[in-house]
């Protein structure tokens, strides 16, 4: 199970809002690449794994991630913070916060809400950690 | 109108600007309320330990890896224990020191600016 400890696990202090800046962070929350498909993988591979160390480590990475969607999250929310409606409607965050105002929700720069299509799960463990692999790699190409 | 996207990090925290100290050496500034000096700490501990149980995952048998990982703990407890007793320092929501005050919903939020320093 899950205990939720109140702190980030790195800390998080946005200076300036920057609502272009938030149109573009947001995938790493809810993209393709990003932190809520990152833990929805591996928290729903570990289920299929016969190894301890392989489960251990799906499952401790796949909270880890969760810590991660949270600090992304924090950024999204402070860099758009106390925006007046002109600034709103001159930046890319305007169909953004059509939808959503300054509510954080997961999806993609591109206007696609996260989708569980971006995770692979098939209940064989090579299989699993092979996605894990192309996962990873896409996030440093 | 212009008032309406405002985010609610206005909360007063009495130490939220100041500072660790700038020689990196942290000493038991926790101890006279350094909340910042305290939570910087304790997020330092806590980000090394998580590194070590990822390391240990993969490598249970590693005597220096287990070795690293009580320190650490020796060390947390340690934090804990001379930590001020308030909602900055209250982490899981088992651990309301305070007997008269319900100090986990208490702001800030984590992911608020004042909450970070």
């Amino acid at each position: 199970m899950w205990t939720y400890e109140k702190k980030l696990q790195y800390p998080v202090k946005i200076k300036n809002p920057n609502p272009k800046l938030a149109g573009l962070i947001i995938s790493q929350l809810g993209g393709p690449d990003g932190e809520m498909g990152a833990s929805m993988r591996y928290l729903h591979q570990r289920y299929a794994s016969p190894y301890d160390q392989v489960t251990g480590i799906l499952t401790d990475v796949g909270t880890e991630e969760l810590a991660h969607l949270e600090m992304i999250a924090a950024i999204v929310y402070q860099l758009t913070r106390n925006l007046s409606p002109d600034e709103i409607a001159a930046s890319p965050f305007a169909p953004y916060f059509t939808d959503h105002t300054t509510g954080v929700y997961p999806i993609a720069a591109s206007g696609v809400p996260f989708d569980m299509k971006y995770v692979g799960v098939k209940g064989d463990i090579l299989t699993d950690l092979n996605e894990d692999l192309a996962a990873d790699a896409a996030i440093t190409q | 109108m212009a008032n309406r996207f405002q985010n609610r990090n206005t909360r007063q925290i009495p130490c939220a600007s100041q500072a660790p100290q700038s020689n990196g050496n942290l000493g038991n500034s926790w101890n006279n309320g350094n909340h910042c000096a305290y939570r910087r700490r304790l997020q330092a501990i806590d980000f090394a330990l998580v590194d070590l149980v990822l390391y240990l995952d993969a490598y249970p048998n590693s005597a220096e890896a287990l070795a690293h990982y009580h320190e650490l703990q020796e060390e947390r407890k340690q934090l804990m224990s001379s930590a001020p007793h308030d909602s900055l320092s209250t982490v899981t929501s088992r651990d309301n020191h305070t007997p008269n005050q319900w100090t986990w919903i208490q702001g800030p939020w984590p992911w608020e600016v004042d909450a970070n320093c």
